[in-house]
């Protein structure tokens, strides 16, 4: 029932957000394509647990804030989002649902907090991302995450670690996203 | 990676000193789309790529930039054309952040400059803004939009008249054929005293026909823009084609030779400049 209420809060200020130059600043649209490459899994790694662990990882974002992108657009995407408005420097909510397989099989769904920040190119050759939230499932554990992400964001080898989650407490991944 | 591959050679001709005191017309050609125009006191730069690999290093430079980005003047304009890696160089933008007065972009592209400190502005097709006593014109052309292939929504693509002081100058970063674009922006903003028009990549022509005109299509171009000279860009520089090495130029300099323009297409060496008028 709240729901409502607290994402018009959240968007609002896209709205307010509108230069008096008006710039062409429309949200970008969620396409076939677009859709398409949220298919695409990173495949990932878990170490420490009882066996090591493959797995694959999805991801979302709910809502960002641009804090890179030129100052006259909105900052704020939901779901679709471009990438230099990621590299050059943002804060977002993430949802990943993730598979993960070592001696029994688990769906667990990451949900936290990212923040992104420009090393190379704005961004767009090399960024770093320093995230934290949770993980959830079978098992529930706090996380932190950590990587590097090349190519706009294309391509980034990402580490996490979630000590109560006895699966797989520490995973690397190689990042594939596309918008 | 491609980079790897290809050596840059150095260019043949340096622009120590980029700018003229007295110039009522100047243009230099830094690579590919990249072309100082100073008209009187303004100085206009065209899609700068002042780095030797666009794309995260994908594609590399043939021939090195031919000028110190700190040698160059301030810049009442900085016009970007569309979104593509070898136009919008992000690096570039920022070895001369300091000297951009106002960056100019095609309507939706302001999404992809990301926070610079210089003021920009997204100019819609026909859309005039006056700077000064200098106007600049966003006109159409025949190419794409869009910077990482799935950004399919995005048209963001565009050529330029710029008007200062008595001096029109045409500027289409890259096009294909368009005669009627090409007609109204001559019917509405000419005679131009020059057209800045591309002449490459040429193969595969069955690719790059419906995006990118030929030597032969720039020329008909020339024609449809009435202008006064032209320029010939886009060419030489990175390795973006099927194109034999000076294939373009060679190309451009026999038509031209063979319809008697050679006092009106002036074909410029990377880091040489023509004063026009």
């Amino acid at each position: 029932m709240r729901v409502g209420p607290i994402l018009a809060a959240l968007l609002l200020p896209a709205v307010a957000h509108a230069s008096a130059e008006k710039p062409y600043d429309p949200h970008p649209p969620p396409t076939l394509y677009w859709m398409l490459a949220q298919l695409v899994p990173s495949p990932e790694l878990g170490f420490g647990g009882v066996a090591p662990a493959a797995g694959l990882r999805w991801q979302l974002t709910p809502l960002l804030y641009s804090f890179g992108m030129y100052r006259k657009l909105s900052p704020w995407r939901t779901f679709v989002v471009e990438p230099l408005t990621r590299q050059s420097g943002s804060v977002e909510l993430f949802v990943s649902p993730e598979y993960l397989t070592a001696k029994s099989d688990e769906w667990i769904v990451r949900a936290g907090v990212h923040a992104t920040f420009p090393i190379l190119a704005r961004g767009e050759k090399v960024a770093f991302t320093i995230g934290a939230g949770g993980c959830f499932g079978a098992e529930s554990s706090a996380e932190i995450e950590a990587g590097f992400s090349l190519f706009f964001g294309a391509l980034g080898l990402f580490v996490s670690y979630a000590p109560r989650l006895t699966l797989a407490p520490a995973t690397a991944m190689l990042r594939f996203r596309w918008f | 990676m491609l980079a790897a591959c290809v050596t840059t050679a150095p260019p043949e001709h340096r622009l120590a000193h980029p700018a003229l005191e007295h110039a009522h017309l100047a243009v230099s050609w830094i690579g590919h789309a990249t072309m100082l125009v100073q008209i009187d006191d303004r100085f206009v730069l065209t899609d700068p790529v002042l780095v030797d690999t666009i794309g995260g290093g994908v594609s590399h430079r043939k021939v090195g930039v031919p000028v110190d980005p700190n040698d160059l003047p301030p810049l009442d304009a900085v016009l970007i054309s569309h979104m593509h890696f070898d136009h919008l160089s992000l690096d570039s933008l920022e070895k001369i952040e300091p000297k951009v007065r106002r960056a100019y972009m095609p309507e939706g592209g302001l999404v992809y400059l990301t926070n610079f400190r210089f003021d920009a502005v997204d100019l819609a097709r026909w859309e005039t803004v006056d700077d000064r006593g200098m106007q600049i014109t966003a006109v159409p052309v025949r190419h794409v939009g869009g910077r990482y292939m799935l950004d399919t929504w995005m048209h963001a693509f565009t050529g330029y008249v710029v008007r200062y002081h008595g001096v029109s100058v045409y500027f289409s970063g890259d096009t294909a054929y368009a005669r009627d674009d090409f007609r109204e922006a001559a019917r509405r903003f000419g005679p131009f005293d020059l057209a800045l028009l591309p002449i490459a990549p040429i193969h595969p022509r069955a690719v790059m026909e419906s995006v990118h005109m030929d030597p032969t299509e720039a020329l008909a171009a020339f024609g449809d823009l009435g202008a006064r000279r032209m320029i010939p860009m886009h060419f030489d520089t990175f390795v973006d084609s099927f194109d034999a090495p000076h294939e373009a130029r060679d190309t451009l300099m026999r038509l031209v030779r063979a319809r008697g323009l050679e006092a009106r297409v002036t074909v410029l060496g990377i880091g040489e400049r023509a004063v026009l008028e």
